[in-house]
């Protein structure tokens, strides 16, 4: 579980997106994110906040699928 | 506007508090309007959250409400502006209210989660034009997790004029609170109004400037927000919905 930062381009201009993999919101000067994305010169960095509500959580890469879950499954032998 | 209300009954106290608090622990109202012929509400006696409830319900002016109560809009399928100055909007008060054209309120209500106030079911179905957050200062929002929520205006496909009064800047939660909307990314375009103080430091890099904010950038990104100031413009003396600011 942690902070995760992704950087991207959008229109010539680098951003960071910042997110908690476990769900929760980032903070930052005592404000809660639940999504993070800043222009990248400035460097700003969060801390872990509060669990978001689960209606709140975005599928992602490390949100795993049913597609995952079967091919965890089938390397323990399991037929799917 | 002029009531053509044949009964009016008032129940204070019957809900005994919303979802989120009730923004500061006023009276809840619960207005029903009897016999169907009612189509605006203008009443300055509506105090602490209110909760108005007609089939009929074309406008609510209540300028001295603290809050809108939850899913108000659900209770008001015809609402088509909302004038609130003084009230917080507590959870999807508005969501679904594919009628709303213009909001006039002191901010969304804050909270652990987002609380959706302006969200909407249908996309591209809706009327929302222009929001008004009337707080001077949005810290004074009550609940935690301050700031505008996720997909606060998530779906308003005409919304394009956003006024922040707030000499503070407003933290914004997401950037999905403003998708479906002409601020999106492949969006038209809109307008945001700010204060003079804060529309000086767009650009220096400061925590007074928007385009520089988290979250806030991206749409500055994306080019798709015109930023102007309050001061000088229409919105230094009227509301969003042409009200004169008192």
């Amino acid at each position: 579980m942690a902070i995760r930062t992704e950087t991207y381009e959008l229109n010539g201009r680098q951003f960071v997106r910042t997110w908690s993999d476990a769900h929760r919101t980032v903070v930052r000067d005592g404000i809660s994110y639940s999504e993070a994305h800043d222009p990248a010169e400035f460097g700003r960095t969060y801390t872990e906040g509060e669990l978001l509500p689960r209606e709140e959580w975005e599928d992602g890469p490390n949100e795993a699928t049913a597609e995952d879950y079967e091919a965890a499954l089938k390397e323990l032998g399991v037929r799917v | 506007m002029n009531n053509a209300i044949d009964t009016l009954l008032a129940v204070s106290g019957l809900l005994g508090g919303t979802s989120g608090g009730g923004g500061g622990g006023g009276k809840n109202q619960l207005i029903e309007l009897m016999n169907g012929n009612a189509v605006d509400v203008d009443d300055d006696s509506l105090t602490g959250s209110i909760t108005l409830s007609s089939a009929h319900l074309r406008s609510i002016r209540a300028k001295n409400a603290t809050g809108v109560g939850y899913n108000l809009c659900r209770l008001n399928p015809g609402l088509v502006a909302f004038f609130g100055p003084n009230a917080w909007l507590e959870t999807e008060c508005f969501k679904g209210c594919c009628t709303l054209v213009t909001c006039v309120a002191k901010g969304p209500y804050a909270g652990n989660s987002s609380v959706r106030p302006l969200q909407q079911y249908q996309v591209n179905k809706m009327a929302l034009t222009s929001v008004d957050f009337t707080a001077a200062d949005y810290s004074a929002q009550p609940g935690t997790a301050k700031g505008i929520g996720n997909q606060c205006f998530e779906g308003d496909y005409k919304f394009n004029l956003l006024i922040l009064r707030s000499a503070t800047l407003w933290p914004l939660a997401n950037i999905n609170a403003f998708d479906g909307t002409p601020f999106a990314s492949v969006g038209s375009g809109g307008t945001i109004y700010i204060p003079k103080a804060l529309y000086d430091h767009l650009g220096d890099g400061t925590a007074l400037d928007y385009k520089a904010a988290t979250n806030w950038s991206t749409l500055d990104g994306y080019g798709t927000v015109t930023w102007a100031q309050i001061d000088g413009s229409i919105y230094e003396t009227q509301y969003a919905d042409g009200t004169p600011i008192a």
